[in-house]
C-alpha cells in the first residue's frame, strides 16, 4: 500500500547531491545547498530521480516529494546559518572593540532575506597574541563550551581556543547527534542529565536554533541479560527523577512500527529501555552557537593553529605549565585545557601525562532521504547498530567503534556490510534504500566508558577527554563544569568522580552497560 | 583493510585475529604496588605513530605475537613471536 505524503513541515529534503567522490567525509549536508546557490536552486534542485523502498508488509514508504516550497524557506534559513561563518566581516567599532553579534530573529531573517542582504561574520579572525590567561586546545563542542562558560559564568575572557583544523572538524562535526541521560551509574546519570537541561535552554541562551528534537530513545534488549541491564538502568534512572522505563515488544511496535518484533528472528526483540527525553540536536549548530557566544565575550578563536608542544618548568610529568608552542608562534599561559578527544594522548604526552585512553575510529553512514517513518532513536547493543531519522528524512546509522586502535579516519567496507546486515535484521522493510555516504571520526575510549576530567599532576594542565562515543551529549555540562574547575581551582562535585586519579586509585565509574553502543 | 602478518600463518585479515592493544612490560604482581598494577592495567601511550602491540591469531595458529604498526598510516614494520630475538618491548623502534 502506498501512503500519500501528508507532511509539509520539513520532514523531507528536496535537494540532495548524490555522494561525490573525494568529498570530505564530514556530514555537511547544508554546504551542498550552499554550493547550489541557495533558495532559487533549492526549489529547482535535483532529487534522486528514483528511490526504491520496498517494505516487508503493507506499509509502503514513499520517497519524499512534498512541501518543497516550505522546505525552500526552511532551508534558506539554514542556509543562512551555514553562510554565517564564511561571509562578510564582523563589525568593529571605532575603539576596535567587538560589537555583540547581530541578534537572530524571524523578523531579521525576513528582512535580510527579502533584501538579499548578507549577515555579519559570526566570529572574528583575531590577532595572535603572545599571552593569555587560559589556552584551550581543541575547537570542538567541549573546547568551545569551556571557553564560553569561562566568560559567561566566571568573567574570564582572556582566553584562546586553538584548533589545528577548523572548528568542529573533530567528533563534534561527525557525530550522530544523539542526546540522552539514561546512563547506568548514579554519577553518570546526574552528569548527563545536567547536560540535557542545558541543551533544553540552549537555543535561547545562545540565540541560535540548535534544532533539539526530543523524539524519544529506545535501547533494545535481545537477551535476558540485556533485559536485566535495562531494568537496572530504569531503576537507577527513576531514583534520580529521569523519565525511563522498560517496555514490551507490543509497545515498541507502537512507537516504531518499522521494527521487526516477531519472535522468529535470530535476535528477537524482548523489550526495550524507553527514554522519552532523549533525541537529536543539530551538532554543527551547537559548535557554531558556542563559538559565536565565546567570540562575543571577546574570546579569541584560532583555526588552523596546531599545538606542537606544551612548555613547562620543573620536572617532566609533574612541573608547571608556562606556555604553548603553536604553528603560529608561542603563547605564554599558566593554564592549558586539553579538549582534543581522539587526539588527547598526543597532547598529554607533551607534558608526560599518561591517559587511560586508546583512540579508535567510529563510523557512521547516512541514506538518501525518504518520508518520515521512524519517530524515535533506536539502539541495539547486541546488533551493534543504532539508527535515527533526520528532519530531512535521511536515516543516520552508527555502530560500535572499530576494534583496532588507529588515528586513521578512512571508512571501511566491513563497516557498511555489517551495518546493512544488522539494520535489516531490525528493519527488513528498508532493504532497497541506498546509502549516500559514510564517514568516520576518532573516539578516545576509556576502560570504564566514562570521561577523564579535571586537573592532572602537571600544575595548570587540565584535561576534558575520554569522550569515546558519547561526548556530544556531554558538551554543555562539560564546558560548564570545566570552566568552574579552571576558574575556582577546585574540581566541582559533579565531575569529581571522573578525575584522572580514579584509575590509579581503582575507583572506576563503569558505564559500559549503558555506553558501549549506546550513544 | 589491515593485513596482519602472523609469523606462522603469513598475512591475514585483521578480522581473523584478536587485537590485544599496546605491548607493555607486565609488573610482577607479587612485588608491585596496587598503583603500579593499575597503571599497567589502564594507562596507555596511545601514540599517533609507531606502536608495538599484541595480537592473537585466534582463528589460525593460536599464537600470541607482537607487531610494530604505524597508527596513522597503517604501515607495518615487523612481526615477532615472543621468545624470539630480538623481542620487542614498549617504545623500541627497529
Ligand atoms: C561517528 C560518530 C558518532 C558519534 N555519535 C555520537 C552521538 O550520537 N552522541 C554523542 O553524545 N556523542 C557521539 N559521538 C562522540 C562525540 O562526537 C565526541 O565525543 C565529541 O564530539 C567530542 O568533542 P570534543 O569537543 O571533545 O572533541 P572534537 O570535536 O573531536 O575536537 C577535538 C579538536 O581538537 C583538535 N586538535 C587535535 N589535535 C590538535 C593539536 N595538536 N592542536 C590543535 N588542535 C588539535 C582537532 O582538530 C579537533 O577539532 C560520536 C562520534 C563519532 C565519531
Ligand atoms: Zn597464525
Amino acid at each position: 500500500m502506498r501512503k500519500k505524503c501528508s507532511s509539509i513541515s520539513g520532514q523531507c529534503h528536496p535537494s540532495r547531491r548524490a555522494f561525490k567522490q573525494g568529498q570530505p567525509e564530514v556530514c555537511f549536508e547544508l554546504s551542498d545547498l550552499l554550493a547550489q546557490g541557495g533558495l532559487r536552486d533549492v526549489e529547482a534542485g535535483s532529487r534522486p530521480s528514483k528511490v526504491e523502498l520496498v517494505s516487508n508488509g503493507d506499509e509502503g514508504i514513499e520517497p519524499a516529494k512534498c512541501g518543497q516550497v516550505t522546505h525552500a524557506l526552511i532551508l534558506s534559513i539554514r542556509t543562512d546559518l551555514v553562510l554565517l561563518p564564511y561571509r562578510s566581516l564582523r563589525h568593529t567599532d571605532s575603539m576596535g572593540k567587538n560589537k555583540p553579534p547581530a541578534k537572530y530573529s524571524a523578523a531579521g531573517l525576513l528582512w535580510k532575506g527579502l533584501r538579499r542582504q548578507s549577515w555579519p561574520r559570526v566570529w572574528r579572525e583575531p590577532e595572535f597574541k603572545s599571552s593569555y590567561d587560559v589556552v584551550i586546545i581543541g575547537g570542538g563542542v567541549h573546547g568551545l563550551a569551556t571557553a564560553y562558560y569561562l566568560a559567561a559564568n566566571h568573567g574570564i575572557t582572556d582566553v584562546a581556543v586553538v584548533d589545528r583544523a577548523y572548528l568542529g572538524s573533530g567528533g563534534s562535526g561527525r557525530n550522530t547527534a544523539i542526546v540522552r541521560s539514561n546512563y547506568l551509574t548514579p554519577e553518570g546519570v546526574a552528569f548527563y542529565d545536567r547536560s540535557l537541561d542545558l541543551y533544553n535552554s540552549m537555543s535561547n541562551d545562545l540565540n541560535l536554533n540548535v534544532m533539539f528534537s526530543e523524539r524519544g530513545h529506545l535501547t533494545l534488549a535481545h537477551t535476558d541479560s540485556a533485559l536485566r541491564t535495562m531494568h537496572w538502568r530504569a531503576e537507577v534512572n527513576k531514583l534520580q527523577g529521569i523519565n525511563s522505563s522498560v517496555i514490551d515488544p507490543a509497545e515498541i511496535k507502537k512507537l516504531a512500527p518499522s521494527l521487526d518484533v516477531s519472535t522468529d528472528t535470530r535476535y528477537p526483540i524482548m523489550g526495550a529501555l524507553y527514554h522519552p527525553p532523549g533525541g537529536t540536536i543539530r551538532h554543527d549548530a551547537v559548535v557554531w552557537g558556542y563559538a559565536r557566544g565565546a567570540d562575543a565575550h571577546g574570546i579569541d578563536l584560532f583555526q588552523q593553529t596546531e599545538v606542537l608542544d606544551i612548555l613547562t618548568e620543573g620536572d617532566h610529568g609533574s612541573g608547571k605549565v608556562t606556555g604553548v608552542r603553536t604553528s603560529k608562534g608561542d603563547i605564554s599561559t599558566p593554564i592549558v585545557v586539553n579538549c582534543t578527544a581522539g587526539w588527547a594522548s598526543t597532547i598529554s604526552s607533551m607534558v608526560d601525562v599518561q591517559l587511560p585512553i586508546t583512540t579508535h575510529p567510529l563510523q557512521a553512514a547516512v541514506t538518501e532521504p525518504v518520508k518520515t517513518f521512524l519517530p524515535t532513536v533506536v539502539v541495539s547493543g547486541s546488533l551493534h547498530v543504532y539508527v535515527s531519522q533526520t528532519d530531512r528524512g535521511e536515516l543516520v546509522f552508527g555502530a560500535s567503534v572499530d576494534p583496532v586502535a588507529t588515528y586513521n579516519m578512512s571508512g571501511t567496507l566491513e563497516f557498511t556490510e555489517e551495518l546493512a546486515g544488522h539494520v535489516l535484521e531490525l528493519m527488513p522493510g528498508i532493504s532497497k534504500m541506498r546509502l549516500l555516504r559514510q564517514w568516520a571520526g576518532l573516539c578516545d575510549m576509556t576502560p570504564d566508558y566514562s570521561p577523564v576530567m579535571g586537573p592532572t599532576p602537571v600544575d595548570g594542565f587540565y584535561v576534558d577527554v575520554g569522550w569515546g562515543t558519547y561526548g556530544f551529549k556531554a558538551g554543555p555540562v562539560s564546558g560548564e563544569q570545566m570552566a568552574a574547575c579552571v576558574a575556582n581551582g577546585e574540581t566541582p562535585d559533579l565531575i569529581k568522580p571522573f578525575e584522572l586519579s580514579r584509575f590509579t586509585e581503582g575507583n572506576l565509574v563503569g558505564e559500559k552497560g549503558a555506553a558501549a553502543v549506546g550513544h | 583493510m589491515l593485513l596482519v602478518p602472523c609469523p606462522n600463518c603469513g598475512p591475514r585479515n585483521a578480522g581473523d585475529l584478536s587485537y590485544n592493544g599496546e605491548s607493555h612490560a607486565r609488573p610482577d604482581p607479587k612485588t608491585c604496588t596496587p598503583e603500579e598494577w593499575r597503571t599497567y592495567l589502564y594507562l596507555r601511550d596511545n601514540p599517533s605513530g609507531w606502536l608495538v602491540e599484541n595480537w592473537y591469531c585466534s582463528s589460525g595458529c593460536r599464537k600470541h605475537f607482537k607487531i610494530e604498526r604505524h597508527t596513522l598510516t597503517g604501515e607495518l614494520r615487523s612481526a615477532i613471536l615472543p621468545g624470539s630475538k630480538p623481542g620487542l618491548t614498549k617504545g623500541e623502534t627497529k
